[in-house]
């Protein structure tokens, strides 16, 4: 398994401008990574009363795709879970990236995608497709599910040069 | 309705600060509720009849692992997962046969916990859920009541892919406005 970030954000605006946080031992959980995070970002503020899911939220709906690893052992090495956030309309190029991250992402066990994120009165609602590795389906295979579902095949540029 | 504490197998007769402290609780389809509260923690896994990777009861999966022993030993599928320590997919494993699930997901510790207090998930099988179990649901509210922030998730589970709503309530909402609009589609239905 590649070593994967803690967490991965990237533009929606620019799919080349990535942040990455990989695991670190004086980290505890995932608030301390979103402060690295946030402090790169001043006009964001790390709310405390917030879930990491949450905070993930938020971010997200700043215009940014977002990787969170969820797994529950956070030594472990295999069978790796975790959780991409997309923004509201996405870009062709962060769709383009999407499907560069299947490849890094295609041996996780669990796999959570999560759009259509609305925000109202400071809490959250979304929708999400949740793929599982297991009888030799593999859970990326969402994020193929997700494309064909809200983006026709024939249309669509992106998808031609992807396929 | 029965109450079991998964880990010991006897019947939950929780006290109060135990009712504070709940792990995880499923609901099983006939409304059974298996339970734990975090008074196992860094307890000898031996204890609980199941070696692992680690000797003393510390995270989920450690607890999913002992009550996978305990209530599914017949399900090899969801051993595996068990003992891979894919918790994610024990979940769903779960889901899929119509489990509804309540986790403790809180990871702060110290003061940032005592700050912002208990964060928690609740995972409903929302298409096949059975009566039974939408009566259990209430019991299941003293449990919960602590929680600040709680993830409610309510999942389709006969399309091909599993399909998840979710919005987040604070811990005495979650279980009434769940029902509430269960019970109000049930009405106009």
């Amino acid at each position: 398994m590649r070593k994967l970030p803690k967490l991965l954000v990237i533009s929606n605006l620019d799919s080349w401008h990535a942040e990455a946080f990989y695991p670190q031992n004086n980290l505890r959980n995932h608030k301390e990574y979103w402060e690295l995070y946030m402090k790169r970002h001043p006009n964001l503020c790390l709310d405390y009363n917030q879930s990491k899911t949450e905070t993930a939220l938020m971010v997200a709906s700043t215009q940014k795709l977002v990787w969170m690893d969820i797994s529950s052992n956070p030594q472990q090495e295999t069978h790796k879970s975790g959780i991409l956030f997309l923004p509201k309309n996405p870009s062709d190029s962060l769709l383009s990236t999407l499907f560069l991250l299947k490849d890094c992402l295609q041996e996780l066990a669990f796999l959570e995608l999560v759009y259509n994120i609305i925000e109202k009165d400071g809490t959250y609602r979304y929708q999400s497709m949740i793929g599982i590795s297991q009888k030799g389906k593999k859970s990326t295979d969402v994020i193929d599910l997700f494309y064909e579902k809200y983006y026709s095949k024939e249309s669509h540029p992106i998808k031609q040069k992807i396929s | 309705m029965k109450m079991i504490d998964f880990m010991t197998k006897t019947e939950y007769m929780p006290s109060n600060q135990e009712k504070q402290d709940i792990k995880m609780a499923l609901i099983l389809p006939d409304g059974t509720i298996l339970l734990a509260d975090k008074s196992h923690d860094d307890k000898p896994m031996r204890n609980y009849g199941v070696t692992g990777p680690r000797k003393t009861v510390e995270v989920h999966v450690d607890y999913v692992r002992i009550l996978c022993e305990h209530f599914f030993r017949d399900d090899q599928e969801l051993l595996e997962y068990a003992n891979q320590e894919n918790f994610y997919a024990v979940i769903m494993h779960w889901i899929q046969q119509g489990i509804v699930l309540f986790n403790n997901s809180t990871t702060y510790e110290g003061p940032t916990f005592i700050l912002h207090g208990k964060h928690g998930q609740l995972l409903i099988p929302d298409d096949i859920i059975t009566e039974e179990q939408i009566e259990s649901l209430s019991s299941l509210q003293p449990f919960i009541d602590y929680f600040r922030d709680i993830e409610v998730k309510k999942f389709t589970t006969q399309e091909p892919n599993i399909h998840a709503a979710t919005e987040f309530c604070s811990g005495n909402e979650a279980i009434p406005t769940y029902l509430k609009e269960k019970v109000g589609h049930a009405k106009t239905s």
